[in-house]
């Protein structure tokens, strides 16, 4: 197990990253607190010490990443059973929100969860294709057409007049 | 640019992350539809990670200690189950090398179980005594690791 003293500089220096990662795919604050807290706590139990600093901060996103795919596998279990007690209630999605203009956002919304891990691993942290396969569990060749096809999503997305947009 | 986008992208990520651009790259980019999308993207994205607002990151004490106790934890388990499968063994290889002397006394005794016992008890004495003491420590070293 790493040494305290490195662990602590890990995770301050951690933290927000991954906080920002796991936000982009669980909306939600409290959970998406809880995601990354599990993911550091499972980093420090099943890291071996004898990892790189770039390998520890993949082997972080790597943890992070199955917990989300573990949380997206629960939420579509329970919103395919709360599908029927929401089928009268109105959409509480607000007007306002989608006739924003650059909503970028809104914009990652209209990925996949998945489509959003990669784009945030190769655009914001900056991992290369082969990393972020063994991260997300991908072929590595996959990846660019993936990255390709998410990135042309989200321009044809964000090129859209607002008013288009609310048929996404 | 190709149907499944422009070989320079990865390139031009690197360099928008490292902020060290060779100069046929930077003109790329300037003629490059993909590559000019890519930065736009690495821009965007970048800021509006910039504007998160984490929640504030909980003293990571709590987090080392947790781990430390269930690291222990994992340990202790592992010897309970290490010495589980000991004792097993040992018991078993009690019972494999006391059945043909029993069946023998048993024999000697015309059947009588009763019988049989007895010469445990009486012409080994110890062997019950032994049995009887592992079994006490089997018991009470097994049971912290039940508290846990």
């Amino acid at each position: 197990m790493m040494d305290e003293t490195r662990f602590r500089a890990f995770y301050r220096e951690m933290y927000p990253r991954l906080w920002s990662y796991v936000h982009r795919m669980i909306a939600d604050r409290a959970e998406c607190d809880d995601a990354v807290q599990e993911s550091f706590f499972r980093f420090l139990r099943a890291a071996p010490s004898h990892l790189s600093e770039a390998d520890q901060r993949s082997y972080l996103y790597r943890i992070a990443t199955n917990l989300i795919k573990d949380a997206w596998r629960a939420r579509k279990t329970q919103s395919a059973w709360l599908a029927e007690q929401e089928e009268s209630e109105p959409s509480a999605e607000p007007e306002t929100a989608l006739a924003a203009g650059l909503d970028l956002r809104r914009a990652l919304e209209v990925l996949s969860p998945g489509q959003r891990s990669l784009v945030w691993l190769a655009y914001v942290e900056g991992y290369e294709h082969k990393e972020i396969a063994e991260i997300v569990g991908v072929e590595s060749a996959s990846v660019r057409v993936l990255l390709m096809r998410a990135r042309r999503r989200l321009a044809a997305f964000l090129a859209a007049e607002p008013s288009e947009r609310r048929d996404d | 640019m190709t149907e499944s986008g422009c070989i320079h992208e990865s390139a031009v990520l690197r360099a928008a992350h490292t902020g060290q651009w060779q100069p046929e790259l930077r003109r790329h980019t300037q003629t490059c539809a993909a590559c000019a999308e890519v930065l736009r993207l690495h821009a965007q994205l970048t800021l509006l990670r910039a504007g998160d607002q984490p929640t504030p990151a909980p003293d990571p004490t709590r987090l080392w200690l947790k781990a430390q106790f269930a690291e222990r934890q994992r340990r202790s388990l592992l010897i309970a189950r290490i010495s589980g499968f000991a004792y097993t063994a040992l018991f078993a290889g009690i019972g494999i090398g006391l059945y043909p002397l029993i069946g023998r006394k048993l024999a000697q005794s015309g059947g009588s179980l009763p019988g049989a016992l007895g010469w445990l008890v009486t012409d080994n004495p110890t062997l019950p005594i032994l049995a009887a003491l592992i079994l006490l420590w089997y018991a009470l070293s097994a049971q912290p690791h039940r508290a846990r």
